[in-house]
């Protein structure tokens, strides 16, 4: 059932305009009541001229002056409304530009003191991880024993902080606070949380390390079913995400049509950094964010090359978590006509995307992964946020980083597809017909497709490649 | 005095008119505009909250003026009809 959710915070394309969905789908109601009033009062006038001079004309003419009037106060209370919220996502913008430049500048400053700590935390913990068992059991035991320390959109703000300062500390060890600024992610945009990830795994592969060193992959259709019926909604769009068969391809078929096709990417199943046979590894996930070919991208485009999915063919792309990272990429590539682009919980978002790109982007704010990928420029998808665990409310204690789970996801899925907002409504209504414009035709076919991918041992692809 | 046919039927059209008008008036008032504190993300609410009363009020208004301008009506066609 549709219904308004005020929990659901609607980022519009160019996030010039944000606001919760309840909001967004008060905006065309109020501007249907004043067309209403308006209306009404046009005919109180007519009928007021069907009568002569007297009590009844006035009483009638006093209405449609009123009514009028209620109309006017509709519009300025609807114009009032787009005022207020449009200052505050521009206060809120500036106040967390203002709040990034000053951190970055303060690492900068205080880089030569900060060496050691600025290296991003995904590699101090997978250095960790890679180095000792014991603290990588306490570490994770003590996450799950205290989740509210990493599930709120607090802590996921400073991991954004501290990912974007990392280059900043390094680098601020060598060159003055100034340059930094003007490189940074609020100057050119040179620096940032890519450019990191590519030097850190640019540096291993170069030193020969195992650790973050992207490989070759293969890949191998495991699975094939005809008959498949077209997902409705964002749910079942996530729900179709697999896990291990890492890619699951969705072909439709409509006699005189070309073919269309949806992918569904997996996300990280395994959090080693040293590359092991499983591609949707931490180390596609950190090189990936560097804006580079992980094995996990290249897997997924091997996996839609053998699915018959041509350049032209038209594509829409789903993943969840490292799904998502994939999916930027591919999107961001130019290879493919990717006509829409679904992610969830995704750390890719500062991975170029070219303009139209629709479709939703969907994350907590007390999803802490999701900040890992840094400050996330404006696109022109909706992007759907919410809070995964509001204040208050019990987080659970057996699945790590809860805020990132897909059954958090799932929850929030089945909340945009109740969404009121002609934003999320759209979205959707595009992102099904593109399934469902040929399911429905005569002699129209759907056949799935599910792919494993592996890294091919004992060699290095170098990162890039 | 009694009216002519047509006169009456355009009297019964406009007095159809009118009650179409008070209804609509009538649903408006009973459901006007309204959203809670937790659809804002700023500081707005309780600005729009204040208009949302005022209009609240001038819809609950309207309906009552319009209802008493056709039960007018009615008087007058009743009186033509005498």
């Amino acid at each position: 059932m549709v219904s308004p959710d005020p929990s659901l915070v609607v980022r519009m394309p160019g996030e010039v305009f944000v606001a919760t969905d309840e909001l967004l789908a008060h905006l065309p109601l109020l501007a249907e009541l004043a067309d209403d009033l308006e209306h009404d009062a046009h005919r109180l006038g007519l009928l007021s001229l069907d009568y002569p001079l007297g009590p009844l004309r006035k009483a009638l003419d006093e209405c449609e002056r009123r009514t009028f009037d209620a109309a006017d106060t509709v519009r300025r209370l609807r114009a009032g409304i787009i005022t207020a919220e449009l200052g505050y996502a521009q206060a809120e913008r500036t106040a967390i530009a203002l709040v990034d430049v000053a951190s970055n500048w303060a690492t900068a400053v205080f880089a030569p003191w900060l060496g050691p700590l600025a290296l991003p935390p995904l590699v101090v913990g997978g250095a960790m991880v890679a180095s000792d068992q014991d603290r990588r059991a306490a570490v994770t035991s003590w996450i799950l024993d205290h989740p509210e320390a990493i599930t709120s959109p607090e802590f996921s703000a400073l991991v954004r902080r501290v990912v974007t300062g990392a280059d900043d500390a390094i680098l601020g060890r060598i060159v003055p606070p100034w340059v930094l600024m003007l490189l940074g992610d609020h100057g050119l945009g040179l620096l940032g949380v890519g450019t990191t990830a590519a030097v850190v795994t640019g540096v291993s592969a170069r030193l020969g390390a195992r650790v973050l060193n992207e490989t070759p992959v293969s890949v191998e259709r495991v699975g094939s079913t005809v008959g498949t019926a077209p997902p409705a909604g964002a749910a079942e769009r996530l729900a179709r995400v697999p896990e291990e068969k890492q890619v699951r391809i969705e072909r439709y078929s409509a006699p005189g049509e070309e073919d269309r096709f949806i992918v569904y990417v997996a996300p990280t199943q395994s959090f080693s950094p040293v590359a092991g046979e499983e591609p949707w590894d931490l180390t596609s996930n950190i090189v990936g964010v560097g804006g580079l070919s992980s094995g996990s991208i290249r897997a997924t485009e091997q996996a839609m090359a053998e699915a018959g999915i041509g350049p032209e063919s038209p594509v829409v792309l789903v993943g969840y978590s490292q799904g998502g990272i994939v999916t930027d990429a591919i999107t961001g590539s130019g290879r493919w006509n990717v006509k829409g682009l679904e992610t969830y919980g995704d750390p890719g978002g500062t991975i170029a995307l070219p303009d139209g790109v629709r479709g939703v982007a969907v994350r907590h704010s007390d999803d802490f992964v999701v900040a890992t990928g840094g400050p996330q420029p404006p696109v022109d998808r909706v992007i759907v946020e919410r809070r995964a665990f509001p204040e208050g409310s019990a987080i659970p204690t057996d699945k790590p980083v809860p805020a990132h789970q897909k059954d958090a996801y799932a929850e929030t899925a089945r909340r945009i597809d109740d969404a009121a907002s002609p934003a999320i409504r759209g979205e959707l209504a595009y992102l099904d017909a593109f399934a469902r414009d040929y399911s429905g035709r005569e002699a129209a076919e759907v056949t799935t497709f599910e792919y494993r991918a592996e890294r091919v041992s004992g060699s290095s692809s170098g990162v890039g490649r | 005095m009694s009216l002519d046919p047509a006169e009456l039927a355009r009297i019964r059209t406009q007095l159809a008119t009118l009650s179409r008008l008070e209804y609509d008036a009538d649903a408006r008032a009973g459901d006007p505009p309204r959203l809670g504190p937790d659809a804002w993300r700023g500081p707005a609410f309780q600005a729009y909250d204040l208009v949302a009363d005022l209009l609240a009020d001038d819809l609950r208004s309207i309906a009552s003026d319009v209802g008493k301008a056709h039960a007018l009506a009615r008087m007058e066609m009743a009186r033509g009809l005498a």
